[in-house]
């Protein structure tokens, strides 16, 4: 159990500060996603926290501890790596008990809790194998295990599932769901991945370039989107964003987007857009769906659009449509086939529409 | 027009016998000199191709009173034998710390643009240094200076072969060990070590290989007592009359050790000369 | 723990920082210093007289210095490309054979492994006049026999012909890595486009093959200029200075003439030039990759 907290954290490599300034605190056994596209500060952050990274300024503390000089072993941590990281000399259960004997714990204790690892990761038929003669799957739990039998207050995750295929990967996040129930641990969990942030998070730290965009619950980060960049890189297929002109007429707003298609923006209390602002609209493919087309809804507006790709993966279709001119992706739920070429009706859930400034990219209606 | 298959089995013939052609050159020359050693002095002369194999050569050089070919010859494999132990041992320490331990990127270039330079300069513009180094410490004509100046010859090499295994030990098992609780010096001990043995090996090999073949050093910095085998074969051709069939059985057994390891270690060899070079 | 860490990250580089100072930088100092000097022996006491930059002045005039040098850039040059084609001819023809390839590599590294003086001594007894193989086998052919030691005009390309023997095998082992390194993808898509064999061979292996050959040209040029075993068992120079090259000049001055000063002149020179080679040689790789 531990809670950590940066206070204006930052690395520097020279003249090049990768994370300037980071201030974020996590709580007792709450599980964390730091997400972002590569180069974002995300891994180093999370290598400062495991002390493989030396820090260039500010504080790291856990529980109310300066941790900055500590060294990793004697921080409580333990760490999954991208590569698993699995010493290639020894056997599954040597690699797990290795940190163990390094810190001279006796024998049976060992044993117990390499055995405890063993049945809540099912190594127990593993343990006198070679890393090279496992399956990408099982080093992987392998490399869990040897987190596990630390009995550590924080566990560190980099990126442990990129190197699995997409099966596997699925199976793995609710591997790791299940091992955060079991124990009471603070999870840090770094992740280009957001569909694994969205699935596993408690909460979310989305960076860019070293610097919190914007943290919350993944609800929180799906619908309230705090500006353009989070907006894009939370939710799949990613919303659409396009540029367009607020028109205001009396009652009514409209947004009218580059390429002539228009848009009502349905009034919000104490919110209010400016004729002419160059904005950013954002919709996600799931409010743009034929289902709801000519729904009594007021929020929903129906228009009609030209299909220009299809697919299909089953029980639901994304589909390209044209309309006026503007491209967009929507969502068709259920078996029916989307014919490309067709013009259909499309409801769009006004609701859900976001709207942000175009120059500052922030979040503004 | 040929079919397709005539055509590979044209081209894999035409390739085999280019091959085998440069195998005979290869081989014909040690085979002859080989031979050469089971002659007396006036086959070679007669250069018969069929005579009666004598023992004569191998028995001057191994038994006679005068030959000092064996302590030549133990001369050689302490030399290597120690050169290559420390060689590899210090640069199997210095690859890891140059990689891994964060130096400045101007002194890791500094050191190996140095070895690099050292590497290609002939042995000889330094052993006029060396001998007098080695008179005023008072170790001049001792195998031990001719190991010290083995093991400076060949670290540049040893070097550069351990840096390039070094970097196939992935660093996230380094911090993993860091994680478990290891020191600098467990981590080198228990996870890299381990790790680079086959490096080690072919780096070992190779360093062998030149530390017993090496001659310019020792010409220079030995005595009678302290002369390794090329030194004592070179004396052979030198001699006013040259005893080809001597020298022949001596050059042959020099080669034992290479043909051993070809024999037995053409993997480390190969992995050895060629990251040397390319990597 | 953190002095910990500073001191194992110092004990692990000190001693090839011993080896290198004691060994190879304190050497080469010694060489400078001493190649501003004359220095003389009597009765084991060295008197040393500083003469500023007399010895380097006479290394250009110095007759077998700049033979020397001469032939040591002939000497690299020829045997280093004859050994390129022999050795990227024979890698070529391993990579492309289905059986054996390991049988060619194995006889093929001999050569690289054993003493040079072996080498000498082997081509002593292949090149002698009276009864060396060559020259049994020019008889049988009817031709006259050839002093390829003993001649001016033969004794380099004599010891061309041994250097090639002794290091194509080398430039075939770094050939053979390379073209084994090359993309297979590139190759089945010339395949299907058609290519010819030598089309493919001037078009596409080649210029994948730049890389590996440029590296193998600079390693074996530079290290060719370190030849001696060879030279000195088989011709000891000459005849007169016909193979006479650096490594043997110096020898001659410091061991035979006992002109300490003028020796070390000499090492400086060369240490310096190979400095300078193997530095314009990086900065020239770092250039091509700045700009590839």
């Amino acid at each position: 159990m531990a809670r950590i907290e940066l206070r204006n954290l930052k690395k520097a490599y020279g003249q090049v500060e990768v994370v300037p300034n980071m201030n974020l605190s996590m709580d007792h056994n709450e599980f964390i996603c730091l997400v972002g596209p590569s180069g974002c500060g995300k891994s180093t952050t999370l290598r400062m926290i495991a002390g493989l990274e030396e820090i260039s300024g500010g504080e790291l503390l856990f529980d109310g501890e300066r941790m900055n000089d500590v060294q990793p072993s004697k921080r409580d941590i333990a760490m999954v790596f991208q590569n698993y990281a699995l010493y290639p000399h020894m056997k599954v259960r040597d690699n797990l008990s290795f940190g163990l004997k390094n810190a001279k714990m006796d024998a049976a204790e060992i044993d117990k809790r390499v055995q405890q690892a063993a049945v809540m990761l099912g190594l127990d038929d593993l343990l006198d194998r070679l890393p090279k003669a496992l399956s990408g799957g099982q080093r992987q739990r392998v490399a869990m295990g040897r987190a596990v039998v630390r009995h550590p207050s924080v566990f560190l995750f980099d990126e442990p599932l990129s190197n699995l295929d997409a099966k596997l990967r699925t199976h793995m996040r609710g591997e790791i769901k299940k091992l955060h129930k079991k124990v009471e641990s603070t999870i840090v969990y770094v992740t280009h991945d957001q569909t694994e942030a969205m699935t596993m998070a408690d909460r979310i730290v989305v960076l860019r370039a070293g610097v919190i965009e914007q943290m919350g619950t993944p609800q929180e980060l799906y619908d309230e989107p705090a500006n353009v960049f989070v907006a894009g890189f939370i939710g799949s297929p990613a919303m659409n964003l396009v540029s367009g002109v607020v028109q205001v007429n009396g009652d009514q707003t409209h947004v009218r987007l580059d390429d002539g298609f228009i848009l009502p923006i349905p009034r919000k209390n104490g919110r209010a857009l400016n004729d002419g602002q160059a904005v950013v609209l954002g919709l996600r493919p799931d409010d743009i769906t034929p289902q709801r087309a000519g729904s009594d809804d007021p929020n929903i507006h129906t228009v009609n659009g030209t299909v220009v790709v299809s697919e299909p993966t089953g029980a639901e279709t994304y589909c390209i449509l044209n309309f006026d001119g503007q491209e967009l992706m929507c969502k068709s739920i259920g078996r029916e086939e989307i014919v490309e070429d067709a013009v259909i009706p499309l409801g769009f859930d006004l609701s859900h529409i976001k709207v942000f400034d175009k120059i500052s990219e922030q979040r503004i209606y | 027009m040929l079919t397709i298959k005539a055509q590979k089995r044209l081209g894999g013939f035409i390739r085999h016998s280019w091959l085998m052609l440069s195998v005979f050159a290869i081989l014909f020359p040690f085979l002859w000199i080989a031979l050469s050693g089971f002659k007396r002095e006036i086959d070679i002369a007669m250069s018969r191709i069929s005579f009666a194999p004598v023992w004569s050569n191998y028995e001057e050089l191994l038994f006679s009173k005068s030959s000092t070919y064996l302590t030549n010859f133990l001369n050689s494999v302490i030399v290597s034998f120690s050169a290559t132990v420390l060689c590899v041992g210090i640069a199997t320490l210095a690859a890891h710390s140059l990689r891994r331990h964060k130096w400045p990127i101007f002194a890791v270039s500094a050191i190996l643009i140095f070895s690099m330079i050292f590497n290609m300069t002939p042995a000889m513009t330094l052993v006029g240094a060396w001998h007098s180094l080695f008179v005023k410490v008072g170790i001049n004509n001792t195998l031990f200076a001719l190991i010290l100046v083995n093991v400076v010859l060949l670290l540049p090499m040893a070097l550069w072969l351990m840096m390039t295994f070094m970097r196939d030990v992935p660093e996230e098992l380094e911090e993993a060990a860091a994680i478990d609780g290891c020191t600098p010096a467990e981590i080198f001990r228990k996870i890299v070590l381990p790790l680079v043995v086959p490096g080690m090996m072919a780096t070992s090999v190779i360093v062998f290989v030149f530390s017993w073949n090496e001659f310019q050093a020792a010409l220079t910095l030995t005595t009678k007592a302290t002369q390794t085998v090329p030194v004592a074969i070179a004396k052979f051709a030198q001699e006013y009359e040259v005893k080809h069939g001597a020298m022949a059985a001596a050059a042959t057994l020099s080669t034992i050790p290479a043909v051993m390891l070809m024999l037995v270690a053409t993997r480390y060899i190969v992995s050895g000369l060629t990251n040397g070079a390319i990597k | 723990m953190k002095d910990n860490q500073q001191l194992w990250r110092w004990t692990s580089l000190a001693p090839l920082l011993l080896f290198f100072g004691a060994l190879a930088l304190l050497p080469v100092a010694n060489i400078l210093y001493m190649s501003f000097h004359t220095v003389q022996w009597a009765e084991g006491v060295s008197t040393w007289t500083p003469v500023g930059l007399e010895n380097y002045e006479r290394l250009p005039k110095d007759a077998f210095f700049s033979i020397g040098v001469w032939n040591t850039i002939v000497f690299s040059v020829t045997s280093v490309a004859i050994q390129m084609v022999l050795g990227f001819l024979l890698a070529l023809a391993v990579v492309r054979i289905k059986w054996g390839s390991t049988f060619y590599k194995t006889i093929f590294i001999l050569p690289i492994l054993i003493p040079g003086i072996v080498i000498g001594a082997i081509w002593k007894l292949m090149l002698d006049f009276d009864f060396g193989v060559l020259n049994q086998i020019n008889i049988w052919l009817g031709l006259q026999p050839l002093d390829w030691t003993g001649s001016v005009k033969l004794a380099m390309p004599a010891i061309i012909i041994v250097d090639v023997w002794h290091w194509t095998p080398f430039v075939f082992l770094l050939m053979l890595a390379g073209l084994q390194g090359l993309p297979e993808d590139v190759f089945e898509a010339a395949k299907v486009d058609g290519t010819g064999p030598f089309r493919e061979l001037f078009k596409i292996t080649l210029p994948l093959m730049l890389p590996t050959i440029l590296v193998t040209l600079m390693f074996r040029i530079i290290l060719a200029f370190k030849v001696f075993d060879e030279i000195f068992l088989l011709t000891g120079g000459g005849p007169g200075t016909a193979t006479e090259v650096i490594a043997f000049s110096i020898f001659r001055t410091f061991f035979f003439e006992n002109r300490v000063g003028l020796g070390s002149a000499m090492s400086f020179a060369v240490i310096f030039a190979v400095a300078l080679l193997v530095v314009i040689s990086l900065a020239a790789q770092r250039y091509a990759q700045s700009k590839g």
